[in-house]
């Protein structure tokens, strides 16, 4: 091969690849341009000009400031310095996203990728620019931002509201429960039978209205997510073992047994015992409410395996058919026969329970035959510290 | 008129019914009662009076009770004088904040007369 040939045969490799990285550049669907060390264009590919509205006369060899970068974006960032200091710290720049402008002055957004091109002498001699745009991206941002606020604060007007209306409803109840408890106690001198029971109407009415109103708002705040458990080691065995007190005199007025068997080897755990306790005291004014005269109401306790304890409450009652199964931890849901309008409850008190030991990280549910046959309400809860979020 | 050899609590709530209620059960009890149903009633009476303690309500219709407590707490004649909040601000979060503050005790409205009671009898005596 003689000289000619070979820089013949060089310069049509060399064209061919020149060629090949002009249209990678031309023909990308990304913007790529180069702009020297004042700002000024020196390049510009096809899809930049589409996208930003110029023809390469019209570009090269202008500022990018006021043609496709305005000097101060929407919200008042200064551009123009913005393009200054890259010029001077490029490697903070290497990735950077800013607004920019179309040529009829519309705002768009571009997430750049810049890479300084520097001399044979190591100095700054142009940067190239390649950018996506993000423009929809930071839109929806924008949108999940405002949705996102407006969420926060109706939470907070939620909150507010919720302080506001329990404040409210409890002061009356002082003086319903304070007024009829006071007359119980002969503070007012003595009453008469007659006097004496619808007194502890007044009063019993109060508390279950109280009590309702707690369950609204410990409702409310499991649901903003804002309930915290205050953990303590605790003898469960103890705590199930005592909670027969809250019903025995119930039990005793309606010839129910009340019937334990709650596993001596129970180990303590490591749970909210006020928030446990209340769940077991829901579960069993639930299985006295459905249970009737002269029926059967029990507690189990055991560890069903070694991370867990399978508490278990048990009536004789009415039982729960299956059109009626999903309504027992919906809210506010109570199921319509005679036996349940006769006892209403709050309808909060399973709910309220289930969200309880779901905050344990534990299960609730229950087994029902049908209509008659009883029921048997379930919980466990686990051995192990109880890992909060 | 008072009777000097009773205790005397200073009861701070513009509730009508939550005072009648608050004092009749003291009274029964044995304690002289002073009534104040805003925050400036009670700093008047107390530049004349100075009672064992004051049950104070955190809603009150010109100062909150926190102030309250504060310009109590900061009169010398007044040191040795309980302050109990009794109110409706019933959330863990406003009980916590009525502790940390610096409340000799909290009880959450309604009440229950006889814990009420109990609680009064032992802050008085102690």
């Amino acid at each position: 091969m003689n000289i000619k040939s070979f820089f013949t045969q060089s310069d049509k490799k060399l064209q061919k690849s020149e060629a090949l990285y002009r249209e990678l550049v031309e023909y990308a669907n990304s913007i790529i341009l180069r702009m020297d060390t004042e700002g000024n264009v020196t390049f510009f590919n096809t899809f930049a000009q589409k996208f930003f509205g110029y023809k390469p006369e019209e570009i090269i060899g202008k500022s990018v400031i006021r043609t496709i970068v305005p000097p101060t974006d929407t919200s008042g960032r200064n551009l123009k310095a913005m393009i200054e200091d890259l010029m001077v710290h490029s490697e903070r720049y290497i990735n950077n996203e800013n607004e920019n402008m179309l040529r009829g002055g519309k705002r768009v957004w571009v997430a750049w990728t810049n890479r300084p091109i520097l001399d044979e002498r190591g100095r700054l001699k142009e940067v190239l620019c390649i950018g996506n745009d993000i423009t929809k991206l930071k839109e929806a941002e924008k949108e999940i931002l405002i949705a996102k606020e407006a969420a926060e604060s109706a939470s907070r007007a939620k909150s507010a509201f919720l302080a506001n209306m329990s404040h409210e409803l409890r002061t009356p109840l002082n003086a319903i429960i304070g007024f009829s408890d006071s007359l119980l106690e002969g503070i007012a001198g003595a009453l008469n039978e007659k006097q004496k029971e619808y007194a502890g109407y007044i009063l019993e009415s109060g508390k279950h209205l109280l009590s309702l109103i707690n369950d609204v708002l410990d409702l409310s705040k499991v649901e903003a997510g804002k309930m915290e458990l205050e953990l303590s080691s605790f003898d469960l065995k103890e705590l199930l073992r005592k909670s027969f007190s809250f019903v025995k005199e119930k039990a005793m007025k309606h010839n129910i047994s009340l019937l334990d068997n709650v596993d001596n080897d129970l180990a303590p755990v490591t749970a909210d015992e006020r928030k446990i306790k209340q769940v077991v005291y829901n579960m069993l004014s639930n299985a006295m409410k459905f249970t009737p005269d002269g029926g059967k109401v029990g507690i189990e306790a055991k560890k069903i395996n070694a991370g867990e304890i399978r508490v278990c409450v048990w009536d004789t009652g009415i039982g729960v058919e299956d059109k009626d199964k999903e309504k027992v931890f919906a809210e506010f849901e109570q199921i319509d026969n005679d036996y349940s309008r006769k006892y209403a409850g709050t309808g909060l008190g399973m709910p309220l329970s289930k969200k309880f030991v779901e905050l344990h990280n534990g299960k609730m549910w229950f087994e029902s035959e049908g209509q008659g046959k009883g029921t048997r309400f379930y919980f466990t809860l686990p051995l192990a510290r109880i890992n909060k979020e | 008129m008072a009777d000097n050899n009773k205790n005397t609590i200073l009861i701070v709530d513009c509730d009508f019914l939550s005072m009648k209620l608050e004092s009749d059960l003291l009274q029964a009890n044995g304690f002289n009662v002073l009534k104040a149903s805003c925050g400036k009633e009670a700093l008047n009476m107390l530049k004349c009076s100075i009672p064992n303690l004051v049950i104070l309500d955190i809603r009150l219709p010109d100062i909150s009770g926190y102030e309250l407590f504060n310009k109590i707490k900061q009169d010398a004649r007044l040191a040795n004088v309980k302050i109990i909040a009794v109110t409706a601000f019933a959330m863990k979060e406003e009980e916590q904040k009525i502790k940390s503050v610096g409340f000799d005790s909290f009880i959450a409205k309604p009440i229950d007369i006889k814990d009420f009671i109990r609680q009064i009898k032992d802050k008085v005596s102690g």
